[in-house]
């Protein structure tokens, strides 16, 4: 492994929910999930652009402006080329949500929303439930392809994933490997699998054809940061079961 | 307070004295590293191979071949970076899961690293890989590894935890491409205790509603099992202890959101070392 490009990154999570319309069950090891994937980075060379916590992550920092009503995307997670986010998700109607402790200017973000990559954002990790319900091809294009604007890969759990110290060290270890030039899908799946927990982790890659997302989803690093999609055509995913 | 319901009560409890060991901390070098490697049929020469290290862990690189080691608790993980997990783009594996934990246990057995009395084939795992235009055509799955998963005995009971076990990746073409080891040797006894002394289910699940006492979540207690508990790679562990072992589904009033934790409690009175640390206690940031 060997790293020649260094990246920019940002972190949000919640944990501390409050008895509001907002209201979600508080959880308690994303801030440590998301403070040492951060460290992490930082120590392999990589640039911290934010890490926000509780009522400061706002669903505005996902949603994009041409969907209006605040969308500032562009300054947060779209500008940053590793975005790592820990806290409560949800799908249904093939539509991912993420929960936010403070309605800025929502209290859920929807995926349908969001314009990933379209400025810079070229790696989403989603450290929280759902971001697929099932490995079915349709079920991942559907809620996936929406929202693809240039991002090259999405990480996250089938189903349920953990709020434990027993897996605590997901965010070090992932920070770890993917910040020293490890293979993203790898990295993810090796940090955040756990068979005796029941995670299941999963990496998306997209590609402008079958070709390219097999070899982001086997190969791609953080040095494929500049290797842009200029639009995509497949989606290529590996997970343990 | 949400509701707190246990599926299954059913545990299975040692009939003869239980003992609760020192953890033997490991002793780690170039050499030792070496001689790992020397066991996963590396070349093992210094001159040969590359060591690298840093506060956490040492590793030694040969070509493609990777043993890297965990400091703190000894654990082990070999690589071969150009299979582990590697997509050929055709595999497929053909061979069922019996098949793979009697390759995994030979494997396992000519490496000499344990005895095969203290493992049990815990899961067989599979790497599933998947392909789909964006239109839903071309849809295309395959198995390209099976990673077989052993769980630690002590004196034949089950281990627990993110630690006591192995894992072996063995991909399509029926090669070994990866190896997890987290194990823990065992030190001296510390204690011996009488199973009339070890504490009860009921004081386990009593912890568990305790514990859980201010959350709001809906919570299904899956099942309590009975097993020493191992930490996990990076992890600090001073003993090994028996514990209940108790996996939760968290869910939020409305159902939509889900999350898992799992309870653990020391079986065992005056226990020297806690399990289950607190939650990290973290100061608020300013507003934005």
């Amino acid at each position: 492994m060997s790293t020649t490009v260094k990246i920019r990154v940002g972190a949000e999570w919640i944990q501390d929910f409050h008895n509001d319309p907002c209201a979600q069950n508080n959880l308690s090891y994303r801030r440590t999930h998301a403070d040492d994937f951060c460290n992490q980075m930082v120590a392999h060379g990589h640039t911290k652009v934010f890490e926000y916590g509780d009522d400061n992550c706002w669903e505005t920092d996902f949603r994009h402006p041409s969907f209006g009503n605040g969308g500032d995307s562009l300054n947060f997670s779209d500008n940053v080329h590793m975005c790592y986010y820990s806290d409560h998700g949800g799908n249904w109607n093939n539509t991912f949500h993420i929960a936010f402790s403070k309605s800025h200017n929502q209290c859920l973000a929807d995926s349908p929303t969001w314009k990933l990559g379209s400025k810079m954002l070229k790696w989403l990790i989603l450290d929280c439930c759902d971001m697929v319900l099932n490995t079915d091809g349709g079920h991942i294009i559907a809620t996936w392809y929406p929202p693809a604007h240039g991002i090259h890969m999405v990480f996250g759990f089938v189903n349920v994933g953990h709020d434990s110290w027993w897996n605590r060290n997901v965010g070090n270890d992932f920070g770890n490997d993917a910040g020293s030039g490890a293979v993203l899908s790898n990295a993810w799946l090796n940090a955040a699998y756990s068979w005796v927990l029941g995670d299941h982790p999963i990496a998306l890659a997209y590609g402008v054809n079958q070709a390219d997302a097999v070899n982001r989803r086997d190969n791609e690093c953080i040095n494929y940061r500049d290797f842009d999609i200029a639009s995509v055509g497949y989606m290529a995913w590996k997970y343990r079961s | 307070m949400g509701n707190i319901k246990f599926l299954n009560t059913k545990v299975a409890l040692p009939q003869t004295p239980v003992k609760v060991y020192h953890t033997a901390a490991p002793a780690i070098s170039n050499n030792s590293i070496l001689g790992i490697a020397k066991t996963f049929s590396l070349q093992a020469n210094a001159k040969i191979g590359t060591f690298a290290s840093n506060n956490a862990n040492l590793t030694y690189n040969e070509g493609n071949l990777v043993v890297k080691q965990c400091l703190v608790s000894g654990a082990v993980t070999y690589r071969d970076a150009h299979l582990w997990m590697m997509d050929d783009g055709k595999s497929h594996v053909a061979f069922n899961d019996d098949k793979a934990s009697s390759m995994a246990s030979a494997h396992l057995q000519s490496l000499n690293m344990v005895n095969m009395h203290e493992v049990q084939v815990q899961r067989v795992t599979n790497l599933n890989v998947g392909v789909c235009a964006k239109d839903g055509k071309n849809s295309e799955t395959r198995v390209i590894d099976k990673g077989i998963v052993y769980t630690r005995l002590i004196d034949g009971i089950p281990v627990q935890g993110p630690g006591g076990k192995i894992q072996v990746y063995i991909n399509a073409a029926e090669q070994e491409t990866g190896h997890d080891h987290i194990w823990r040797a065992l030190g001296t006894i510390h204690s011996t205790v009488d199973t009339k002394h070890l504490l009860t289910p009921d004081a386990a699940m009593a912890d568990l509603k305790k514990f859980w006492a201010n959350s709001k979540w809906d919570i299904e207690v899956a099942s309590i099992s009975f097993a020493y508990y191992e930490a996990g790679w990076g992890e600090t562990q001073a003993f090994h202890q028996p514990a209940y072992i108790m996996p939760l589904t968290l869910k939020s009033a409305d159902g939509r959101f889900k999350m898992g934790s799992v309870h653990v409690f020391s079986a065992i009175p005056n226990s020297p070392e806690a399990l289950m640390p607190a939650p990290p206690a973290y100061a608020k940031q300013n507003p934005r």
